[in-house]
């Protein structure tokens, strides 16, 4: 590396800067690519051209519009939110190997997005609200749990693990008792982005765009809470109000990625812990990274389930836990290295 | 000034402090002693607003501390906890939190702020360490960036639990040193201590605490004549005086 590259790398705001915009540039290329690779070839400059020309008729502008072009904002929206909330909730409970998907957060969401789809099968729109209040009795079961037994952070987590097989059971429970009404249920329960269109994402992708801005006006909170209750409180930080606040955010977050992409795993676990050994605890840093990071995550194996067996179409929660699990693993087991040589 | 009238605290049926009326006053060193589970954690919580009191008060400057909002409180008074778990942060990214009593959201850090944060790590002798990540660090180091968080609060009231428990002899000496020199600032420090010897060489003024009742402040001179060292702790201080110094030597009894 020049000498003058590494010293303007030497300042952390400049590191920081490098670090946003590489992961900017990544979902920006993702992005591109997600919309020129699939099934069929699409001409993006025909596509363009019949868009300015006004002839909506052409395929490929169809293609572009119709069917691309939502799937992939919900896979950059759902990644952005889920490796947020991820972000929050470790934040939350103080431990890197809490994310939504691991305490429960998801399976609530899902759990009340089955039980509505079961119960009332046309209210599309009442989703994002369903999933969203159901991450968040999770979040607040949780929190209640921890605040008012006084558990460790490890007891934490692991209750939050068992909340999620509990409403893990109840989405297996309605699926056995509404056979007939869920008939893409099991593209739910794994995640998955081929259903997505602008009537599912809608209001979906503005409380998630929120949730993403509100979390950064709260980072400084979660920079706070890493040093320890006492020491937060000290600071004059309101914990327990702080701690209500980031789960608030982390459930809207992960709900409104549920309500339209399904269970998908890992990449709230995932993509915070890959970017938390550039960033360190600043969350101001660490949020936004994530955010881009997840999304970027998304579109690339949401791409790949798209195009790995065209025409047939894997689902992309399968295709990230079978990408995402054998590289955490990897990640876990290099990093404890680390720690035992230094 | 920090000061508590009748304060009494029980953990359920336990009562742990029972009517502890005292008063710190700007400008001195406070050490509070006694064996283990005679309340000074619990006092000490009391003192910085964490643990309500059963009965009784504590007021800061004459106000109850209920009535301080949260980040007025912490700009006038820190603390020094038992327990300081080690965040993925640097010492500088640490000092920042520390001016979040004075802080806007959103706000980035004023130049004010940034003179405040460079003169406690300049303090502690920080400065070379200040882009080094916490986890790094001795136990030694870390003990003094918590110190420089304090420094960084700004606040006339200092209080710590047991600050010089896990650290070796020189760096206990050390931090009793940098206690001092903020004694001399004017501020008020009050400490707990477990090293007696610690509390007699450098406090100016002990508390003895015992089953939740005072039952010695005085000044260390004052207190080694009494029986109340002996009664606590089984040893006998004996005064050296050597042409270096004064000091207290513990023999047991």
């Amino acid at each position: 590396m020049p000498i003058f590259m590494r010293s303007f790398l030497h300042k952390p705001k400049h590191r920081a800067a490098v670090l946003l915009v590489l992961l900017a540039l990544a979902a920006a290329t993702a992005f591109l690519l997600a919309l020129c690779l699939g099934s069929t070839a699409l001409d993006l400059g025909a596509a363009l051209r019949a868009w300015l020309a006004g002839d909506y008729s052409v395929a490929a502008y169809r293609i572009l519009v119709y069917v691309r072009l939502p799937r992939a904002l919900g896979a950059l929206l759902s990644g952005a939110a889920l490796a947020a909330a991820g972000v929050l909730i470790q934040a939350v409970l103080q431990n890197p190997m809490a994310a939504p998907n691991v305490i429960g957060v998801n399976a609530g969401a899902g759990f009340v997005a089955v039980l509505l789809t079961a119960l009332f099968p046309a209210a599309v729109e009442l989703l994002p609200i369903g999933a969203f209040l159901g991450a968040l009795g999770t979040c607040l079961l949780i929190w209640l749990i921890a605040s008012t037994s006084g558990a460790g952070r490890v007891t934490v987590t692991l209750v939050g693990v068992a909340v999620g097989s509990i409403l893990t059971a109840g989405i297996n429970a309605v699926k056995t008792l509404f056979p007939d009404s869920l008939y893409d249920v099991t593209a739910f329960l794994v995640g998955g982005l081929s259903g997505v269109t602008y009537r599912t994402l809608t209001p979906a992708w503005y409380l998630i765009l929120a949730g993403l801005m509100l979390s950064l006006l709260f980072a400084r909170r979660a920079d706070i809470l890493s040093l320890g209750d006492e020491v937060a409180a000290g600071l004059g930080l309101a914990v327990r109000r702080s701690r209500f606040l980031l789960l608030l955010l982390a459930a809207l977050l992960a709900g409104s990625a549920v309500s339209f992409a399904g269970l998908l795993g890992f990449v709230g676990l995932l993509v915070p812990h890959i970017l938390r050994r550039f960033t360190g605890n600043r969350h101001r840093l660490l949020l936004p990274a994530a955010a881009l990071g997840g999304g970027t995550l998304v579109l690339v194996a949401d791409t790949l389930s798209r195009v790995l067996f065209a025409p047939y179409e894997l689902p992309v929660g399968i295709l990230l836990s079978l990408l995402g699990g054998p590289f955490f693993i990897l990640l876990l087991l290099s990093g404890r290295r680390l720690h035992h040589d230094a | 000034m920090l000061e508590t009238r009748d304060l009494t605290f029980s953990y359920g049926k336990k009562t742990v402090l029972e009517k502890v009326s005292l008063s710190f006053s700007p400008g001195t060193l406070v050490g509070i002693i006694g064996p283990n589970g005679c309340g000074k954690t619990t006092l000490l919580r009391a003192l910085v607003g964490e643990a309500r009191p059963r009965e009784g008060a504590c007021l800061l400057d004459g106000r109850p501390l209920e009535e301080w909002g949260r980040r007025a409180l912490a700009r006038h008074l820190s603390f020094f906890p038992q327990a300081r778990p080690v965040p993925d942060m640097t010492v500088s990214e640490l000092m920042s939190c520390g001016r979040y009593p004075y802080s806007a959201p959103l706000q980035p850090l004023s130049p004010a702020d940034r003179e405040v944060i460079a003169a406690a790590l300049a303090e502690t002798d920080l400065a070379p360490l200040a882009h080094r990540n916490l986890q790094t660090l001795s136990g030694g180091e870390r003990q003094r960036a918590y110190l420089a968080l304090l420094l960084a609060q700004q606040t006339p009231v200092v209080l710590l639990d047991e600050p010089c428990a896990h650290l070796d002899l020189p760096h206990q000496l050390s931090l009793m040193r940098r206690l001092q020199a903020l004694r001399d600032a004017g501020r008020c420090v009050v400490t707990v201590l477990h090293e007696l010897s610690l509390a007699l060489d450098f406090c100016d003024r002990i508390v003895a605490l015992e089953g939740g009742h005072v039952v010695a402040d005085a000044v260390p001179a004052e207190l080694v004549k009494s029986d109340t060292v002996p009664m606590l702790f089984g040893v006998l201080p004996q005064k050296i005086v050597t042409p270096s110094g004064t000091g207290y030597l513990l023999l047991p009894q």
